[in-house]
């Protein structure tokens, strides 16, 4: 598949997870762990430094909030996810959000599985699947995206975004 | 201005207002919109039941958490507080500026518990640690309070950097001597991105900024709101030393001041400082007060030597007096002050 197919693909089934789809009976785990208000590309600071940081995405949730990287490319998204953990979430109140009292659970998305360290990874290729979920300290996202595995992406594609 | 509903809505006004300047400014070469100004307030108070600045109607809850909008018959949907943090509160207007400076202080004043939040040099000077900000200029004061008017060594001094300044030697020098010997009490900023200004703002020592230009209303509300989560964590590491420590704060200042005249000003209990204090022991180069800071009603014990100073907030009394009384001595009369406790700077 063309590289910007696959880059559309992923970034077209990791939105599915934030939403729910009444016709084809599906709800996106991050949708149904209360993750609806969610930011794509949108800057966050980091504590005591302010440097600017954008992960593709992050979602704001009713005990928790979530830090998402997308990937095509092999490398580990390890760094980067690291450097989520430092996130300032008073820096969500710039759009809308509260603040937490604890760092964002951090994740990575990919079309096949990568090594990113000590963070969970999502593939969402044509089922869903899911490592390293211990690592998500969300029990109820947890729970759901544990919930969401096996499933099959492509049902939900055509017919909803 | 328009009844505004929800949080979008708000953003969207500010995004507009942005961008009809932006337009203006490359057609006529001029701004015509009033430019966004927000105002870091410190709290000590809840969010339950407190009042709008007066005549502009009440506040109205929007669509998302902890974001109100003034709303009422005068000036509707021009005044947001976002109260996120707890102990720093950020207030966005899109009044006119001196029609905005007056009803903010009035408010402030009028409410026990809310005070400014008082910038120090390396917190008015944080963006240029920060990547794509430039300093483009500063604002530098010493207005000699304590001595009579006729003899009074004023000194005031406001630059803009550019290109033009490299122009005369000896002109960077100055300006930096300048800034070693005087408070700082503004610092204009501009934040580069692709080639061309993405923000352009200024910021002063009372905690308020004025935002001239933007392109991205969430960019600069980050910028602000990154300045509000500096100066919490400041007040809360503050508090905590104090909890832990019992000391005193010191304030180091790099002018002499007249002590005599430092405790008429205090015993008359008005003023910026916002202290009422008597004087309880007096020898030539030293003086001890004990008394109130108004904005919480809290006891203070100060001891003022002709450089220095030590504040003592015993208890559970606010320390937003140390910022305070060190931003506002120092454009008064005392220069470049800084806050230490035990040796450690504070609020830095």
């Amino acid at each position: 598949m063309p590289d910007t197919d696959n880059r559309i693909v992923l970034w077209r089934n990791t939105i599915q997870l934030f939403h729910s789809y009444k016709k084809v009976q599906f709800t996106g785990p991050f949708f149904a762990a209360g993750y609806t208000n969610y930011r794509v590309e949108s800057p966050l600071s980091e504590k005591s430094t302010g440097t600017p940081k954008q992960p593709d995405i992050f979602a704001c949730g009713p005990e928790g909030w979530l830090a998402i990287d997308l990937t095509c490319d092999d490398r580990s998204k390890k760094c980067q996810l690291d450097s989520y953990k430092d996130l300032d979430s008073r820096s969500l109140s710039t759009y809308g959000c509260r603040a937490y009292t604890t760092p964002p659970d951090t994740m990575s998305s990919r079309l096949t599985f990568g090594n990113d360290g000590n963070h969970c990874e999502m593939v969402v290729m044509n089922s869903f699947d899911l490592k390293k979920e211990e690592y998500i300290q969300n029990n109820p996202l947890r729970n759901a995206l544990i919930e969401m595995k096996g499933k099959n992406h492509k049902e939900v594609a055509g017919d909803s975004i | 201005m328009p009844h505004l509903q929800t949080f979008a809505e708000m953003k969207n006004l500010l995004q507009a207002g942005f961008e009809g300047n932006e337009e203006s400014l490359s057609r006529f070469g001029a701004t015509y919109s009033t430019q966004l100004k927000a105002y870091l307030i410190e709290s000590n108070i809840s969010l339950t039941d407190f009042p709008c600045p007066d005549e502009y109607g009440r506040w109205k809850k929007l669509d998302a958490e902890h974001w109100h909008v003034n709303d009422g018959s005068h000036s509707p949907g021009s005044l947001f507080l976002d109260s996120t943090r707890k102990r720093v509160w950020i207030l966005y207007s899109l009044l006119d500026a001196n029609e905005s400076d007056a009803a903010i202080s009035k408010w402030i004043e009028g409410i026990n518990g809310l005070d400014r939040c008082w910038l120090s040099r390396n917190q008015l000077l944080y963006f240029g640690q920060v990547e794509s900000w430039k300093e483009k200029g500063i604002g530098l004061k010493f207005s000699d309070g304590l001595t009579p008017e006729e003899n009074a060594g004023n000194f005031s001094l406001k630059a803009w950097y550019g290109g033009a300044t490299r122009q005369l030697q000896g002109l960077e020098d100055v300006l930096t001597l300048a800034k070693e010997k005087f408070a700082i009490y503004s610092t204009r900023w501009q934040k580069i991105s692709g080639g061309s200004v993405a923000i352009s703002a200024e910021w002063y020592s009372n905690g308020k900024v004025t935002i001239n230009r933007a392109v991205d209303v969430d960019e600069v509300m980050l910028s602000i709101s990154d300045i509000a989560n500096r100066y919490e964590d400041a007040i809360l590491e503050a508090t905590k030393i104090r909890d832990n420590k019992m000391g005193a704060f010191e304030l180091d200042f790099t002018q002499t001041i007249d002590l005599d005249a430092f405790a008429q000003t205090v015993s008359m209990g008005r003023g910026t400082m916002n202290l009422w204090l008597v004087e309880t022991e007096s020898e030539s180069d030293f003086k001890r007060f004990r008394g109130v800071d108004l904005h919480t009603w809290d006891r203070v014990f100060l001891d003022v030597g002709p450089d220095y100073a030590y504040l003592t907030v015993p208890g559970k009394g606010c320390v937003n007096a140390a910022p305070r009384i060190a931003t506002v001595q120092g454009e008064d009369n005392a220069g470049k002050t800084s806050i230490y406790f035990d040796g450690v700077e504070m609020f830095a």
